[in-house]
């Protein structure tokens, strides 16, 4: 808290240090919304980084400095990647992108094709359910924070962001079953 | 007591913080809920996608002078006009522009011709370019230079000089002149367009200079870190007095120091010093990225 008042009032070594100390986190944000590999990810960190200074009026000590810039990270990402599907789909490239995000990073085993694909699905639905479900289910399963530090993080009741996580596992389960590329993952639970 | 949501067991799982009995009730729905079995698929292909990756300090340190350049300049970029009136302007003085041309046409009895085509883009005012711009492509001084903002001097003189330069060679004034004005944060932003372009030896070899002009800088962390992880391969030695420097700092660069001590004596065959390093890395950045590389280690070490 003392560093973020100190970056605020425009202490520039406090700032430098609490950027430091986050971005790592940025990073991992970063690299789990829009894909590990993906070449825009420095650009976004980057980006992110700037939204996470820019938020830091709003830091009222309520969550942790890094549970803060892992929020704004979230957000400035999911912003980012939906522009981007937004730019190659007006560009006839959505495609290309999603066999991008398939593929992953190298050739992938057949082990792993259900886990990319169950990725991508999650990414997908980030992008398509409303804004707070999405919040919630990107926390939860892109970012893997526990219920509780997600009801944290977005200063929200438990119960509500139980109430938003049911209904985006819902979604992300029917997407699963609709798609033939997890058919034997379907079959198996039947 | 509430039960605990079999996906809040999965992801306390991941952090191996299960007790017995909950390994055992979320072994159970893993078989029977496909919600929580697409979860126990998604969440370690994502901890793949993010884990920490050699280069990865140098990256946080660029992302990071990128981020500070972005708000500095932003924080002293002249008031603009709103984008609207400002649009309207321009097409006030197209007009004003194309009558004009018309007027002196028809005046001199020439035809009309075909007014030039406006810019189809407009530049758009976003902060990651900005900041890649400061970054990536020329310091902020240099930005509003003609072409070409390096001194055409300082290519040739770099371009001799060899890629891995000797640590003692003093810095020669001459030598800095020839590279530009160079404040610590242009010669940061340089060496790093340099490095970005392949051009490694050279940008070392700005770095170098950096840290003999400017020894007391806020660039110095970030360019140790970029100097060391430059020479980690071939002068492994020199590296190491890198990072000892850049630990013996502090800050928050002394964790990617610390994991540069650890790698570097790894490779040397110095497994006490390399055992140091990741016991202070682990005792005091806990939650660093590197940790839990380091915990995998320390523990691959201990057996």
């Amino acid at each position: 808290m003392p560093l973020a008042r100190g970056a605020v009032d425009g202490d520039v070594a406090a700032l430098r240090t609490l950027l430091t100390t986050v971005t790592p986190n940025i990073l991992r944000v970063v690299r789990r919304v829009i894909g590990g590999s993906h070449p825009d990810v420095e650009d976004v960190a980057q980006e992110c980084a700037v939204e996470f200074v820019n938020a830091l009026k709003r830091f009222r000590g309520e969550s942790s400095i890094r549970h803060f810039a892992a929020r704004v990270a979230l957000r400035t990402a999911m912003n980012a990647r939906r522009r981007q599907r937004a730019a190659k789909r007006n560009h006839g490239l959505a495609h290309e992108l999603e066999a991008d995000e398939a593929a992953g990073e190298g050739a992938a085993p057949d082990a792993l094709v259900a886990s990319r694909v169950g990725v991508q699905l999650a990414r997908e639905l980030c992008d398509a359910l409303p804004a707070p479900q999405a919040e919630a289910l990107a926390l939860h399963c892109v970012l893997g924070y526990t219920m509780s530090e997600v009801a944290s993080i977005c200063g929200a009741p438990l119960e509500t962001v139980r109430s938003r996580l049911r209904s985006a596992k819902a979604a992300l389960v029917a997407h699963a079953q609709a798609d033939p590329r997890l058919r034997d993952l379907v079959e198996e639970m039947a | 007591m509430s039960q605990i949501e079999p996906t809040d067991l999965l992801i306390r799982c991941r952090r191996e913080q299960l007790t017995l009995d909950e390994q055992r009730r979320l072994s159970e729905s893993i078989e029977v809920s496909l919600e929580v079995r697409l979860m126990s698929q998604i969440l370690p292909e994502l901890e793949r996608e993010s884990r920490v990756r050699p280069g990865d300090d140098v990256l946080l340190a660029r992302i990071n002078a990128g981020a500070l350049a972005a708000i500095r300049s932003r924080a002293s970029a002249p008031v603009r006009l709103p984008i609207k009136r400002r649009t309207v302007m321009l097409l006030v003085a197209a007009a004003v522009l194309l009558i004009a041309g018309l007027a002196g046409a028809w005046l001199g009895g020439a035809l009309p011709r075909r007014a030039p085509e406006p810019a189809s883009e407009r530049a758009r005012p976003k902060v990651v370019d900005n900041a890649k711009q400061v970054v990536k492509q020329r310091p902020p001084a240099l930005v509003a230079a003609p072409e070409p903002a390096e001194p055409p001097g300082a290519v040739v003189s770099l371009d001799s000089i060899e890629p891995l330069p000797t640590a003692s060679a003093p810095p020669r004034a001459a030598e800095a002149k020839l590279i530009g004005p160079g404040t610590a944060s242009e010669l940061f932003t340089r060496a790093n367009l340099l490095r970005r372009q392949g051009r490694a030896g050279e940008a070392a070899v700005l770095y170098e200079l950096l840290l003999d002009l400017y020894p007391s800088a806020r660039e110095v962390g970030p360019t140790r870190l970029a100097l060391a992880k430059f020479l980690q391969t071939k002068q492994p030695e020199r590296a190491l007095a890198q990072y000892r420097a850049l630990a013996s700092g502090g800050g928050a660069l002394r964790a990617e120091a610390l994991w540069g001590i650890s790698e570097i004596a790894t490779n040397l065959g110095d497994r006490s010093v390399a055992k140091q390093a990741l016991g202070d890395l682990l005792r005091e950045f806990p939650d660093s990225p590197y940790a839990e590389v380091a915990r995998a280690r320390a523990l691959h070490d201990s057996h």
